[in-house]
This record gives C-alpha cells, structure tokens and sequence, in this order.
C-alpha cells in the first residue's frame, strides 16, 4: 500500500512520514500570514492534527501538499480573525533589518497600523501578494478559489491602504 | 492606479513590515506526539465567537418570555 493510502487508513507511521516531509513547507507558509514563529509552530501543529482527524476525507490521488496548505490557510487566517490584540502582530518577526532608513518611524507605524486594519482575507492575500511576491495562482491554490478572486482581494486590499494612507498624510 | 503606484506601496509595505524567516526553527514531531496523546478538550468559553453568544443569548430570551418553547428546545437537542 502506498503512503497516502497508508494514511488515510489511520497508520500512525505513515502520518509521521507526511508530517516530517511537508512540516517546513506549511511552517514557512503560515509564518508568512501570520508573520510571528511561536504562533506559525502552534499552527502548523493544529494544521497537522486536524489533517489527521480529517483523513478519511482525503483522496490519496491528489497531493497531500496542496490539501495541507489549504488546511494552514484557513487557519492562519482564523488566527488573524480572532486575534484580539493586533498591536502585537508583526512585533516578534525574525529581526533581519532590511529597512529603509530614509523611511521615518512614525511613517513605518502609520503604514503597519493601516495594514493591521485590513480585513483578514484581504490581509492575507495582500502580504502574500505584495509583501511575500507569490503570485496569485499559487496564493488561489492554498485558498481554494479562483486566481481572479486573489487579484480582486488584492486589489481592494491596495485600495483601502491607499485611502487610509492618504488620510495619514502618506501618498505612494 | 498605475503600474509604478503599485510599485512604490510595495515598497512602503515591505519597508513597514519586517521580514520573516521562512526556516522552520525546530523538528515539530515532538509537539505532534503530544497533541495526539493529549485528550481533545472542549473549546474554550473566551474563544466562542460573537454570534454564538448571539444565539444563546436570544435563545435564553425567547425560553425567558414562552417558557411552553422549553419542551419544544429539549426535543430539538
């Protein structure tokens, strides 16, 4: 019998295979949306243990990966539904300092704290999009919609920085 | 909107944003082997969203003022 099919039979050595093979893939997925390495680890954990819980809904035939980072999508962007204090996110990223220093302080907030406001969909889609550089197709994928949904999340999401930029004072 | 406007608020974002590391730190399997041992606790009370209050609260009210509902309610459950 096959990996997959290994799996889908509840075989605890099978699941261990998966998990140690596509761990990383969905960590560095999920830290891109949530953007903080203690909640990407506890994530993909419960990324793992509900694709466990669900594996008799899954088709041995279609890649695993996918079906996983569909998985980590939804709940990454959970997470950014119910997290109660935005003011955290993005504190406890990984401190590789690449800013421009021309670009003040108090701008960088005001542009974070517009970006926090997004909704979370469209938050998503836009730190991957414009903040990650992947492109819509594979975005859509880990979704479960349409390029063409992607480029439209995207687009609004620009929108309302745009207008809540322009409010602050800041014009890109 | 143009190409370049794109261009410079992806600039502003990246620059507002700090980086991640994508590297996963640590072997999770740990975790995973505890997670699956651990018995599956109910969901915490903080953790329920808005509406589901929305709906106890509202079905607590409609009990409250037609209490005759209450047998009704207990055979739905």
């Amino acid at each position: 019998m096959e990996l997959p099919e290994r799996f889908v039979q509840g075989d605890i050595d099978a699941f261990e295979t998966l998990f140690r093979q596509f761990q990383n893939d969905i960590y560095a997925w999920i830290i891109r949306i949530v953007r903080d390495t203690g909640i990407a680890e506890e994530l993909t954990v419960e990324t793992f243990w509900r694709i466990y819980q669900a594996r008799s809904r899954f088709n041995p035939e279609k890649p695993f990966g996918a079906w996983a980072r569909r998985i980590a999508t939804n709940l990454a962007i959970d997470h950014l539904r119910n997290r109660r204090s935005d003011q955290e996110l993005f504190e406890n990223a990984a401190q590789t300092d690449r800013h421009d220093p021309v670009l003040e302080n108090e701008t960088r907030d005001q542009i974070k704290r517009a970006f926090l406001r997004l909704p979370p969909k469209l938050r998503a889609a836009a730190t991957l999009a414009l903040i990650e550089e992947k492109s819509y197709s594979e975005i859509a994928a880990a979704l479960g919609t349409a390029a063409g949904t992607i480029r439209t999340r995207v687009f609004r999401a620009t929108r309302i920085l745009r207008k809540q930029l322009a409010r602050l004072g800041v014009t890109p | 909107m143009t190409e370049q406007n794109n261009r410079e608020l992806r600039s502003l974002l990246k620059n507002a944003i700090p980086p991640v590391d994508p590297a996963l730190p640590r072997d999770l399997w740990p975790d995973m082997v505890r997670k699956l041992k651990a018995p599956r606790s109910a969901v915490p009370l903080r953790r329920l969203p808005w509406y589901d209050w929305a709906l106890i609260a509202s079905s607590a009210s409609v009990l409250a003022l037609f209490p005759k509902f209450i047998l009704l309610f207990v055979f739905h459950l």
